[in-house]
């Protein structure tokens, strides 16, 4: 069984009216790369700030190795790094100085902070911009600087809260590679709202929406609870009404095993475990209804496909 | 460890700001400067002050020996000759027109108008000679009494008019004046007067860097960073506290440097004068705090530290004397509202160090009251501060 290094139990917050987080009860496992996947104002970035004892829960409590976060002695709060969903940056410091100096706050010597921050800039390609202001640096390159703020103190659990959001590419393609060889030495919770950033590299999706676990599971084993097969989509000429989609999908019905029309779209979405040898069929069936295909694409299940499931929205709406 | 740190880092974030390197450190030269443009007139001499206008219609005599004798132009040239530390005393001007002259007086560009008769040389000559029936000459002094200018000037012209009456009479002094001033006056001009309360605040600019400082740790979520880690809300107001120490302690010297540079006669201790500055920037401190917890922006901070340091520099008498207040007599020390105030008691002991030069010992209670006033300021800073702007973090 595998050793549980962070745990919540019945963790609720609430904001006035509103409830932000509702009993979420989860398992962190050492070694893990935990995604937490939902809309904006989900309630993830609460979620974890409370899991980080910066934010103190209405009901449940988090433990880190039994510890109550609450509770939790520097050493214990410690083991904790935590990169914000915003750049928090003391702007006049140069990226090493604020390596250094945050490493100090947690405890190392000046000089074990001086030597940990220089380590991390070269993990990041940081290194020229070491003595450089944060101010002065591009939004990408303060964005890594702010994920090395949460690892100077060598963290046993790394939270990471949308460390892709905002990135340019080639920085987005940095920090992946970044998380990725993080996850094989620490445990790390990823708050995301991008279905291709939490099934690259989580090895555990929670999907959370409106305070609530929906579900929680490996990517691949919560892609599979959506169908088996690839997924096809085929855009419509011609307006769709829902009599029309109905019709469409029953006469699709003896083809594919599953299928869903988008009306708003005009998309056609097909699920079936050959689709791409049922397509010339599912074409000249659409061809006998009077519609044209304008584009045809293929693809595996995705976790939004799992979220639209669940809720019946897409992630982004 | 992590409090000298965050002193470090504090000084390094200040360093960097122009803005806030200029307003500490600049600022007060620069007030220091103006303050000798408009009141620095020391090394001019009493001369800037004791104008004196002459109305002369002495017509003059004739002596024995048929010659003639100005004894109004010798007056005149004697008042131009006074100097005290090698400066004149009198700004002596010759005026024709007497209604012209008092209308100078009305407006207060000169203190006094004398006015020496038509019969001045002949009077002095007849009562020097002993002619039957002669009189002394009568001379005139014209001024508003209620202006300290004019007291001073009437006082030095009565005694120099009258010693140069009986020189010219013949007559022996029968008691010989000396003068002597209290030392750190006299020669002190307002603006040596006021260099104490300048720096005092100075030294007050704190409390917009320390709000401004606080608020940015807050705006900028750094504050919520350094909650993650192992540093107490105490490392960082000591660290914080720490830096605009130092800050006030660089301060301190620069702003008597140049006002040494503008001429200001020092007669104290500096190192009395940097406890002073020192016990005042931790009252700041906690005034910036305060400010802090009630500011939701830099400019909002700057602001609200700008008003509560004005507010408190003006009502210590920094810059001018405050009216009487007395509220409280305490062991026959009277307790004035304004000495509530940490800035009243540093400004007291600034002026008293720096202007009379007085030691430890003579300034005790301002001392004391400093401490204790500082330490409450900074404890409700701290109190407040940790409780509306930590806690919610």
């Amino acid at each position: 069984m595998a050793n549980v290094v962070l745990q919540t139990e019945d963790l609720t917050k609430h904001y006035g009216s509103l409830t932000a987080v509702k009993d979420l009860t989860l398992e962190v496992h050492e070694g893990e790369v935990f995604g937490f996947l939902g809309p904006n104002g989900a309630g993830k970035t609460t979620s974890i700030n409370m899991m980080c004892g910066l934010l103190k829960p209405d009901a449940g409590r988090v433990t880190i190795h039994g510890t109550p976060v609450t509770d939790a002695d520097d050493e214990t709060r410690s083991r904790v790094g935590v990169c914000p969903q915003e750049i928090v940056l003391w702007e006049r410091l140069t990226c090493l100085e604020q390596l250094q100096f945050i490493g100090q706050m947690y405890g190392l010597t000046a000089r074990d902070a001086r030597r940990r921050g220089e380590e991390l800039l070269e993990e990041l390609d940081l290194s020229d911009k070491r003595n450089k202001q944060a101010r002065t640096l591009s939004g990408g390159m303060q964005r890594r600087l702010n994920l090395l703020m949460a690892l100077v103190h060598d963290p046993e659990i790394v939270v990471l809260d949308e460390p892709e959001a905002g990135l340019d590419p080639q920085s987005r393609i940095k920090v992946r590679e970044y998380i990725q060889s993080l996850a094989r030495i620490k445990t790390v919770i990823v708050t995301t709202h991008n279905m291709d950033e939490a099934d690259r590299v989580a090895d555990r999706v929670a999907i959370i929406d409106h305070g609530e676990l929906l579900v929680l599971d490996t990517p691949e084993a919560l892609k599979r609870s959506v169908g088996e097969g690839d997924v096809v989509e085929i855009g419509l000429d011609g307006s769709l009404d829902g009599d029309s989609g109905k019709q469409i999908q029953e006469m699709l019905a003896s083809l594919v095993s599953q299928t869903a029309v988008d009306v708003e779209r005009n998309l056609l979405t097909v699920r079936a475990l050959n689709a791409v040898g049922a397509l010339p069929a599912i074409l000249n069936a659409l061809e006998a209804t009077g519609l044209q295909a304008s584009e045809v694409r293929v693809r595996e299940n995705t976790l939004e496909d799992v979220f639209i499931q669940l809720t019946g929205r897409r992630l982004r709406e | 460890m992590k409090v000298w740190s965050i002193t470090r880092k504090t000084l390094l974030e200040l360093w960097r700001e122009p803005m806030l390197w200029a307003l500490v450190l600049i600022f007060p030269l620069v007030f220091i400067g103006l303050y000798d443009m408009a009141f620095n007139q020391a090394n001019e001499g009493f001369g800037m002050y004791l104008r004196v206008l002459i109305v002369n219609e002495d017509t003059g005599a004739t002596m024995a020996d048929g010659a003639r004798w100005q004894a109004g132009e010798a007056l005149i040239e004697a008042l131009r000759e006074v100097e005290f530390e090698g400066q004149p005393v009198f700004g002596v001007t010759i005026v024709t027109d007497r209604r012209a002259a008092e209308i100078t007086l009305e407006e207060q560009k000169a203190s006094l108008l004398l006015s020496i008769p038509p019969d001045f040389s002949q009077s002095l000559l007849d009562v020097s000679l002993g002619v039957e029936g002669a009189s002394p000459p009568v001379v005139s002094l014209v001024g508003d009494p209620a202006s300290s200018n004019y007291a001073f000037a009437q006082s030095f012209l009565d005694d120099l008019i009258r010693q140069f009456a009986r020189q010219a009479a013949g007559w022996k002094e029968t008691v010989t004046w000396t003068f002597d001033f209290l030392p750190g006056t006299g020669t002190m001009s307002d603006f040596d007067f006021g260099v104490p309360g300048l720096i005092v605040f100075g030294i007050m600019f704190v409390v917009i860097t320390t709000a401004m400082t606080m608020v940015r740790e807050n705006v900028n979520r750094t504050l919520q960073r350094l909650r993650l880690t192992r540093a107490r809300a105490s490392d960082l107001l000591v660290g914080v506290t720490l830096a605009q120490m130092v800050v006030a302690l660089v301060q301190i010297p620069l702003a008597f440097g140049a006002a040494l540079l503008f001429g200001f006669q020092n007669n104290g201790s500096l190192l009395l004068a940097m406890t002073v500055g020192l016990l005042l920037s931790l009252a700041s401190v906690g005034m910036g705090l305060i400010a802090a917890c009630f500011a939701r922006n830099d400019g909002e901070a700057a602001n609200l530290g700008g008003v509560v340091m004005v507010v408190m520099a003006l009502m210590s008498g920094a810059i001018y004397p405050m009216p009487d207040a007395p509220i409280a007599t305490i062991a026959g020390q009277t307790i004035q509202v304004y000495d509530i105030l940490p800035p009243t008691h540093a400004s007291e002991a600034m002026r008293r160090v720096l202007v009379f030069g007085e030691g430890a010992g003579a300034i005790a209670y301002e001392l004391t009251a400093m401490v204790v006033l500082s330490v409450l300021f900074l404890v409700m800073g701290v109190l407040l501060y940790q409780r509306l702007q930590m806690q919610k973090v």
